[in-house]
C-alpha cells in the first residue's frame, strides 16, 4: 500500500521555522512506522534525522509524535497508524528540538535525576543478596517497567505548560523505589516529589497512562505516590 | 501472619525493612492546598446542588422574590431567628469555601503558565484582593441584613 508521510522538519543550521516535508512510501500494512521512517532516510531523503536503536520496543529512543499521539515509532504497526491514506509525524512536545524528529532529552534525565533512582539503604547486605518477598515485589512491579521513553512526560499539558514539573516519568522511576521493601530513601524522594513542581502538577488527565508503550498505569502510580504523600504510608 | 512477616520470622534482615511501613507526612503547603480542594470540593458539590434544589427544583422561579431573601436572611434591623442564622451560616460557607476553591484553582492555573514570577505574583495578588472584597462584603450583607425598603426600591426602579 501507498502511505503518505507528513514529517515536521527542522534543521536549526539552514530553517527559521519548522516546515512538513511529505514522503510517498510504498509499505506492507504490517510493516511499522520505524520501517517506513527507515525507506525514507534510505531511499528518498537521507537528510532526515529520528533517533532509533533497538527498534524492538526495549530502547525506548524512538518516541514520537504520530497522527497527534506518542508512540514508539518501533511498536506502531503502519495498519494502526495510517488514517485515510496519510500518517503525520512530528517530535514529542515539550522539549527543545535539537534537529528533525530529535529533541534533546537533557530536561527529561535532569527530572529523572531528581528523584534519586537508585536504590538506597545504608544497611550492610550481609553474606547474601537482599531478600524481598514475591509480594513486596509485586507492590512496584508496574513501576519496574518503565524505558524512559518520555511518551508519557511529552503528552502531559502540565509539562507542556511548564517544563519544571517533574513529569509523569520521573514519579513513576520514584515509585519502583519508594515501593521498595528493600529501599530506605522514601522521605528524600518524597520531599522531591512534594515541592510545587512534585506530583501536585498532575492533574488526571490521563494522557500519560493512554500513550505509555509499556501499558504502565502511570496516572494510578502518580496517586499512590500522592497518597504516600498524604498518609505518610508506604507498604 | 501476612507471608512478608512469615519471610522475616526467618530473617532478621527482612525484619528490618518491615519497619519502613510509614514516614511522617511533611505538612508542606502543597499537601494542605490539595486536601483543601478534596474536602471543600466535596461540601461544595453538596452545598450547591442543595441551593440549586432549594431555588429551581422545590420552588419555582417565579416565586423567587426579594421577599424569599428577606425571609432566609433576615431584614436589616431585625433580630435574628435559628432560622434566620442557619440560612446565614449556609451562604456564608458556599460563598467563603467557592472563592478559597476558585482562588486555589487559579493559582495552579497561573503557576502552570506564568513563569515570569513577578508576573505570577501580581496576578495572584490582584485575585486574592478581588476575592477577599467580593468573599467580605458578601458575607457582610449576609450577617447584616437586607434593607428591604433600599432593596425594593432598587428592585422597583
Amino acid at each position: 500500500m501507498k502511505v503518505h508521510f507528513k514529517i515536521k522538519r527542522f534543521n536549526p543550521e539552514k530553517d527559521k521555522k519548522p516546515y512538513w516535508g511529505e514522503y510517498d512510501v510504498e509499505a506492507d500494512e504490517s510493516d511499522r512506522v520505524l520501517d517506513a521512517l527507515q525507506t525514507v532516510k534510505w531511499d528518498i531523503d537521507g537528510t532526515l534525522n529520528f533517533r532509533r536503536s533497538c527498534a524492538h520496543g526495549i530502547c525506548g529512543s524512538d518516541a514520537m509524535r504520530i497522527n497527534g499521539r506518542n508512540a514508539l515509532a518501533c511498536k506502531l504497526l503502519i495498519r494502526d497508524a495510517v488514517q485515510g491514506g496519510k500518517i503525520t509525524i512530528e517530535p514529542i512536545l515539550g522539549l527543545p528540538v535539537i534537529k528533525d524528529l530529535i529533541v534533546d532529552m537533557e530536561p527529561f534525565f535532569a527530572h529523572y535525576r531528581t528523584v534519586m533512582p537508585f536504590l538506597i539503604n545504608n544497611t550492610t547486605p550481609g553474606e547474601r543478596e537482599r531478600l524481598q518477598s514475591p509480594e513486596d515485589r509485586e507492590r512496584y512491579d508496574d513501576s519496574t517497567k518503565c524505558i524512559l521513553c518520555a511518551c508519557c512526560t511529552t503528552s502531559c499539558p502540565s509539562f507542556w505548560a511548564r517544563g519544571d514539573y517533574v513529569g509523569p516519568a520521573a514519579i513513576v522511576q520514584a515509585h519502583r523505589f519508594i515501593f521498595d521493601s528493600r529501599d530506605q530513601g522514601a522521605a528524600e524522594r518524597l520531599k522531591v516529589l512534594g515541592e510545587p513542581d512534585g506530583v501536585w502538577r498532575c492533574r488526571t488527565v490521563f494522557n500519560c497512562t493512554d500513550v505509555c508503550p509499556r501499558d504502565i498505569q502511570v496516572t494510578r502510580v502518580i496517586g499512590e505516590v500522592k497518597a504516600a504523600l498524604i498518609t505518610g504510608k508506604i507498604d | 501472619m501476612s507471608s512478608t512477616d512469615s519471610v522475616a520470622t526467618n530473617n532478621p534482615q527482612m525484619a528490618r525493612h518491615i519497619a519502613r511501613n510509614s514516614i511522617k507526612p511533611r505538612n508542606t503547603f502543597e499537601r494542605v492546598a490539595w486536601l483543601f480542594m478534596r474536602y471543600s470540593g466535596l461540601v461544595l458539590v453538596f452545598l450547591a446542588l442543595s441551593h440549586w434544589g432549594l431555588q429551581h427544583v422545590f420552588n419555582s422561579v417565579h416565586d423567587l422574590t426579594l421577599q424569599v431573601t428577606i425571609d432566609r436572611w433576615g431584614a436589616a434591623g431585625q433580630v435574628a431567628t435559628i432560622q434566620i442564622w442557619f440560612w446565614r451560616a449556609y451562604y456564608a460557607v458556599l460563598l467563603g469555601l467557592a472563592m478559597i476553591h476558585g482562588l486555589n484553582g487559579l493559582r495552579q492555573v497561573l503557576w502552570d503558565y506564568f513563569h515570569y514570577r513577578p508576573l505570577y505574583w501580581g496576578f495572584m495578588g490582584l485575585s486574592t484582593l478581588l476575592i477577599v472584597f467580593v468573599s467580605v462584603s458578601g458575607i457582610a450583607v449576609l450577617f447584616l441584613g437586607v434593607n428591604a425598603a433600599a432593596a425594593g426600591a432598587a428592585v422597583i426602579r
